[in-house]
This record gives structure tokens, sequence and C-alpha cells, in this order.
């Protein structure tokens, strides 16, 4: 899941709970985005999960793996 | 045999032109066409178009109106057309620099706005400014600044790109039709 930066910041700022963040789910191979500050929270079967900050700047796949990003 | 007004205009545009094409190519090459196309302004797309258009238009309001006027009359106007012309150009530079911002990867120049967003303002400043906050937002800049504001910059950007123009038109316009006057003038000495 993506939110853009700006969005992360405004919605902390509100005090508005994770859950309700306008969270963008990212689950097929073409989605798209465009270029920006994210911030990311992946998921994986097995529960393991990560979050962080990503700048996307150059038309490249972006690919989450368990404590690889 | 006696020429037309149509036909002398024709001669004018005809000048204009070679002028224009030695100032693109001949003087300074490709660097200062390189220069123009890109500082052009962000808004609309084929802009081009439009300021030929803005310069037919100028050339015949100069043909039109001030072909009649003395020589002292059009050295006047040239004058005042060159200041403007300056003023315009760094006016126009100064808009360029503080209101627009280069596109990442692209460096084409994308508008800014004035008036940032209620909700925005406290964000920007800690975000670390305005580029800061456009990256954070996609790079779409009605969620920073109010769309109306982004319009009138715009719309301010065109005004002196096409004022700068219309100047520029009525420089050399005036130029060579008091230059076209003295050869008619000389020739008509020599008869």
């Amino acid at each position: 899941m993506v939110l853009p930066y700006l969005v992360y910041r405004k919605c902390q700022m509100l005090g508005q709970p994770p859950r309700e963040w306008p969270w963008r789910t990212l689950v097929g191979m073409d989605e798209k985005l465009y270029m920006g500050k994210y911030i990311y929270l992946a998921m994986w079967p097995n529960g393991q999960q990560d979050s962080g900050a990503i700048e996307v700047m150059t038309d490249t796949s972006l690919i989450f793996r368990p404590g690889v990003r | 045999m006696a020429k037309n007004g149509l036909e002398e205009f024709k001669e004018v545009l005809r000048d204009f032109r070679s002028l224009g094409a030695y100032i693109i190519g001949g003087t300074a090459g490709a660097t200062l066409a390189l220069a123009l196309t890109n500082f052009g302004p962000p808004w609309p797309n084929g802009v081009s178009g439009l300021t030929s258009l803005t310069e037919l238009l100028v050339l015949v309001f100069v043909f039109h109106f001030w072909y009649e006027k003395t020589s002292d009359q059009m050295s006047r106007r040239m004058k005042l057309a060159l200041v403007f012309l300056v003023t315009g150009f760094f006016l126009y530079l100064y808009f360029l620099d503080t209101y627009t911002f280069p596109f990442p990867n692209t460096g084409e120049r994308w508008a800014k706005g004035f008036f940032i967003q209620d909700d925005i303002k406290p964000l920007v400043q800690e975000l670390g400014g305005e580029l800061e906050a456009l990256k954070g937002a996609e790079y779409k800049q009605e969620v920073i600044w109010k769309p109306w504001s982004i319009t009138l910059v715009r719309l301010t950007l065109l005004f002196l790109w096409l004022w700068f123009f219309t100047n520029l038109a009525m420089f050399v316009g005036t130029f060579v039709i008091i230059q076209r006057r003295r050869k008619t003038k000389g020739r008509r000495a020599f008869q």
C-alpha cells in the first residue's frame, strides 16, 4: 500500500488512525505511480511487514521483498 | 509599375521574416534558438503558433496605422517599443523564475500558484518548501496552490511572452518600414 507523502503528513497532523488513511493498494504488476515521494506499507503472507518512505523519480519497476527494500 | 498596398505589405513581411531568420539563425545560431524554445511559457501547448499570429497582427497594425507617420513619429514609436521590449523581457524572466518549477527528468517548466491551499500551509514549511511539498503531492500543483492562482500565473506568463513578441514585432516592423521608405526616397531622388 502506498500513500503520497504529503497526504501521509496531513493525516498524521489531523491525528487520524493509519487504518483510516486513504492508502492505495498496489497488487498487480502493472500498477502505475506518478513521480513523487510516498510512504509505503508492505505485507507478506507470512505476516512480515515493512514500511518506510520511497521516492519514485524514474520510470523503473519497484519490487518489495521482505527485509530487502 | 506601382505596387498596391498589399504587395508592399508582403514585402515588409518578407523583410521582417528575413530579419527574424537572421537573428535566430545568423547571429547566435542554434544556441539562441534552443534558449528561445526552452524558456517559452508553460501554458498553453503550441504557443509558437499563437506567437506567430500575434506578430502578424502587430505587423498589420503597424503597416496600416503607422505607414503614413513621419520619420520622427516612427522613430519615437521604435524607441518606445524597445523600452517595452526590454522591460517585458526582464519581467517575463522574473515571473518564469519565481512562478514555475522544472519538472524532474524532463526539465519542462510547470506553473506554480501564489496562494497555498489553507490546509497545506503548515506542512509546506515543515517539509522544507514548496518543491518538497510538490514531491509529496505527486507533483499535482492544484494540491499545493489554489487553482485560480495557478491559472493567473499561466495567464500572466502568456501575457508577458506575447507582450515581448508584440514589442519585438513593433520594433522590427517599424525599422523595416523606415528603411524601405528611405530606400524608396533614395531611388526617387536619382530618377
